[in-house]
């Protein structure tokens, strides 16, 4: 059955970070869903990776991490491989690190590529590298977990957070990965130009392992990192951790409320692929819930998305401090999750505090509605008429009854009172405050 | 953000933006009055905020400090004269000559000069050894006991956030800070209102026509069915809400803060306060305290931070406001007795909370926890249950039914000088005497005898009687006396100025708690 211009606008909601552009929704109707799905999953897998953000003259990681993150709101958004992008977004959020600990934006950046890179790979190697990059070393302390002197953090997260979940491992086994994980630290002091600096890489300490037996889920023996990680994707907790990266990544595409069955039904799904996390992705994409009216609206954007999408939609510039600092107002800044568990999702984005964040990144931008070109010579149409231009605009495909009726009789209103003026800045502001706008 | 970035799983997790109950309100009225009349038609809405209600006489203020990622007690309260100290602690033992002695065997960390002026002056109380019965050193399990006020799986609402409920002001309670509301101010019914720390809010300025329509249209959102499911109704029902708050809350943001942090935090805390919009508890929250390593620099500055922060607070609350508001900390769980060799210290179990105020009972509340039974993992034994100290704040300080919050009784300390409302000062050495209510008025008992005809009547302020253990409390006299006009309509219970007070709904039960209980790994 060939999409709709709305089912092509939902599938592209949920594969770009910004949603669907009019061109790109005007490529995918009509196609099928396997078609469609099938081309946005192959250009992720193998369009080039993009060229290193400018970093020319900043000096400092504070500075780096600026400019990255408006470089990564523009890959976002015009990047050939929109998916990779998404991928990459969500594993930033679940391998989670902070520049404000890290403090080296190379190794943040070494971290995010290997997203691109590795995000739609095999689950089980990705996890390999992520651990023991540089960035994770130190955002986890691992860099100084020593036989003698464990450092439970990084221990207790590859399980807790990365891999498993909290309710399928034990105090016990915290303390037994941790000493698997000792001596997996890093090295890294140069003399750069006279003066000592670290520029810290893996290295691996066997005099600083643990090579004591341990009992990891049950099983004793010399447990060495690397093997820990295998033995949850491929071993003893492969059911769990298929299940539980599954899970995330359909809460993360589709809908917060996968049935246990569901839930089982992705494990073995992920499994049957051996982890390959693209043709879960594919599978998930082509699944009839994707597609299912209790899908559609069914996620809130986060404000990384919301801003995306209104860049998008509208071309506004903002750049890349003004970015920076209309994502904290609403409460999410790349590369400053709120701590390693990353975000939350849906109504974790809906306070008072974050709806004013939003409101003034549209305020702060609606003067520029008129330069662009949007919305213009309304002020004699009727109120349907600007309802129309404004779901254009903002690619609002489905409106509901009530953000119609809200913006004709605020048009009536401007009329009343003699402010047709300002009906261009104000229609944009009113249409991206609609829940309409707002879901995803 | 945080530093130490291991804290909290759970902060966010357990974060929830809010939305307030007025705008749940405001869908019901506005359901109401499109029936009957044309949306046009309806009264502004405007400046309805003002009418929520300022602090009654007998009301008390709380301000919840939460200090993130899990403070190092031992650090903070440190037992100066306990040789079992230096042992665990080695290099990271604060020597007692830095400390600020607070006697008893104790100092505080040398960061916290205002506490210790505080503390001199009688209004600092340290309850020492508090804690909870998780044990796993879960950041979320831990953190999830402290804000639901429980240690039983399943209560998926906040402590104060369901003493929250039964009040009408929809700025009861508010969490400042760019972050969502966290779930200890969430309740069953309601949620408390997020407010950031930048101002010039959406909503607030009402000098230009052209935005005002525009205000009144976003609020029209939240008028009827969203169409897009209960997400979609709760995005309508927040921007109502930061709508209906912007104008009367916009005050604090001005003069221009310029610090950052928890010391900007409290001061929109104190403004707010000053406000007098009859806000009850205020949240803020700060994080960096997961010192798994570099502890001295670290722990040093978050405590700086800490004191900085309550000494300006205090410093800029409103004389009027300041003897009726208690600052209280508290931190998932306190730090391992053992050092780790990373230069700092892993997760532990039990530490010591502050209360800071003019009417805090100040000195040491409960048993240090010793240093030598330690336990099986080598953290420091509870001895008081964190649900003690909660009934306490919820009886003797916001004269709330802490039985019926908390779900049981527990032991009460003895925390506020003044356990009776309307500033009466009840001796510490009568306060074990219970009340009744007898005769149309509160009376003390005399714990040595129960006999009605021998109790002597204390005069008490009768505008609002004190509320003490749950069970031998009788309804309110303030529920019981109010006649309460019962209009037909929404509509007709706006236009008689009750919208606001009948405004506490239950909110449509959406994901969070699915989320939380997928968290806490619920059935």
């Amino acid at each position: 059955m060939p999409l709709s211009e709305a089912e092509a606008a939902h599938l592209l909601r949920r594969v770009c970070v910004g949603g669907g552009s009019d061109a790109e929704i005007a490529h995918f109707a009509g196609r099928s869903r396997t078609s469609a799905v099938n081309e946005i999953i192959n250009d992720a897998l193998t369009a080039p990776m993009p060229p290193h953000p400018n970093w020319n003259g900043l000096g400092s990681p504070w500075a780096e991490e600026t400019a990255t993150i408006g470089w990564w709101i523009d890959q976002m958004n015009e990047s050939a491989a929109p998916l990779r992008e998404k991928m990459a977004w969500f594993w930033h959020g679940h391998f989670c690190t902070e520049e404000d600990k890290i403090y080296n934006m190379n190794l943040i950046f070494e971290q995010n590529q290997l997203f691109r890179s590795a995000g739609l790979g095999n689950f089980r190697d990705l996890v390999q590298t992520m651990a023991i990059q540089p960035a994770m070393l130190i955002y986890l302390d691992n860099e100084t977990n020593t036989k003698g002197a464990e450092q439970e953090n990084f221990a207790r997260e590859l399980m807790e957070l990365f891999t498993i979940g909290r309710e399928n491992y034990t105090e016990a086994d915290v303390i037994a990965m941790a000493k698997a994980w000792t001596g997996h630290n890093t090295v890294g002091w140069v003399e750069v130009n006279g003066t000592w600096q670290y520029v810290p890489h893996y290295t691996f300490k066997s005099e600083l392992h643990d090579n004591s037996q341990k009992t990891l889920f049950g099983k004793t023996r010399n447990w060495n990192g690397p093997g820990t990680i295998n033995e949850i994707c491929n071993g003893a907790k492969k059911v769990q951790c298929s299940e539980f990266i599954a899970a995330k990544l359909w809460r993360f595409f589709v809908h917060p409320d996968p049935s246990p069955a569901l839930v089982r039904s992705l494990g073995q799904r992920f499994r049957a692929v051996n982890l390959n996390i693209a043709e879960l992705i594919r599978h998930i994409l082509l699944h009839n819930e994707f597609w299912a009216p209790s899908a559609r609206y069914a996620l809130v954007k986060s404000p990384v998305e919301f801003l995306a999408t209104v860049l998008k939609r509208t071309g506004v510039e903002i750049d890349a401090n003004g970015r920076r600092w209309y994502l904290q107002g609403m409460g999410q800044v790349p590369f400053d999750p709120p701590d390693v568990a990353g975000w939350g999702a849906n109504e974790d984005w809906l306070s008072t505090a974050t709806a004013w964040g939003r409101a003034r990144l549209l305020e702060h931008t609606r003067w520029q509605l008129d330069d662009l070109g949007h919305l213009r010579n309304l002020e004699n149409a009727g109120g349907n008429v600007v309802a129309n231009r404004v779901f254009e605009l903002l690619g609002i495909t489905e409106p509901s009854a009530q953000t119609r009726a809200v913006i004709r009789d605020w048009v009536d209103e401007a009329h009343a009172i003699r402010v047709q003026w300002s009906i261009t800045p104000q229609a944009y502001l009113l249409g991206a405050l609609s829940p309409d706008f707002q879901l995803n | 953000m945080s530093r130490h970035s291991d804290f909290t799983t759970a902060y966010q997790a357990l974060c929830q933006p809010i939305t307030s109950s007025q705008a749940l309100s405001r869908r019901r009225f506005l359901q109401a009055a499109a029936a009957t009349a044309s949306v046009a038609a309806l009264p502004p809405m405007m400046g309805e905020m003002a009418e929520a209600g300022a602090l009654g006489a007998n009301d008390r203020i709380l301000v919840v400090v939460m200090m993130g990622g899990g403070n190092d007690s031992l650090n903070t309260v440190i037992p100066t004269n306990n040789p079992a100290y230096q042992d665990h602690r080695g290099s990271l033992a604060i020597p007692g000559n830095q400390t600020l002695p607070i006697g008893g065997g104790f100092g505080l960390h040398p960061s916290l000069t205002y506490l210790k002026q505080r503390w001199n002056d009688g209004d600092v109380a340290i309850v020492h050894g508090v804690g909870n019965l998780a044990d796993d050193h879960s950041h979320f399990t831990s953190l999830a006991q402290w804000m639901t006020g429980s240690s039983t799986p399943g209560v998926l609402s906040g402590w104060l956030g369901r003493y929250l409920d039964g009040l009408p002001s929809v700025m009861s309670g508010v969490s400042v800070g760019d972050q969502g509301v966290p779930l200890h101010l969430i309740g069953d019914n309601s949620m408390a209102v997020g407010l950031p720390r930048r101002g010039d809010l959406f909503g607030a300025d009402l000098t230009n026509a052209f935005e005002r329509i525009v205000y009144e249209s976003v609020q029209q959102y939240a008028g009827g069915s969203s169409g897009k499911g209960p997400l979609g109704d709760l995005i309508a029902d927040v921007q109502a809400a930061s709508i209906d708050t912007a104008q009367s809350v916009e005050p604090i943001y001005t003069p221009t803060i310029a610090q950052d942090g928890l010391v900007a935090d409290m001061k929109l805390a104190a403004r707010l306060i000053n406000l007098n919009l009859g806000v009850r508890v205020v949240n803020v929250g700060f994080t960096g305290f997961d010192t798994h390593d570099d502890q001295p620099e670290d722990h040093a500055a978050c405590l700086r931070e800490l004191d900085m922060a309550l000494q300006i607070f205090f410093n800029d609350l409103n004389p009027a406001r300041r003897a009726r508001t208690t600052v209280m900390t508290f931190s998932e769980f306190g730090r391992r007795a053992e050092a780790n060799d990373s230069n700092g210290t892993d997760h532990g179990a039990a530490g010591a909370m502050f209360f800071v105020g003019d009417e805090v009972r100040g000195g040491f509340h409960g048993e240090h926890p010793s240093l030598t039974r330690l336990t099986e993992r080598g953290d420091l034994a509870t001895t008081v249950d964190f649900r003690s100290v909660y009934a306490t704040v919820l009886d003797q300080w916001l004269h709330a039914d802490a039985n019926q919050i908390l779900g049981g009784n527990y032991e009460r300390l003895r925390l506020f000088r003044a356990t009776g409302a309307g500033g009466v000062q009840i001796d510490p050495g009568v306060q074990e005497q219970q009340v009744v209510w007898q005769n149309g008025q509160w009376v003390v008992v005399s714990s040595s005898s129960v006999e009605p005809d021998a109790v002597t009547a204390v005069p008490v302020d009768p505008t609002g009687p004190p509320r003490r253990g749950g069970e031998m409390a009788p309804a309110r006299p303030l529920d019981a006396d109010i006649t309460v006009p019962t209009p037909s309509s929404d509509l007709e219970a706006y236009r008689m100025g009750l919208i606001s007070s009948d405004s506490r709904l239950r909110r449509p039960d959406v994901g969070r708690r699915d989320h939380l209980r997928q968290l806490l790994n619920l059935p």
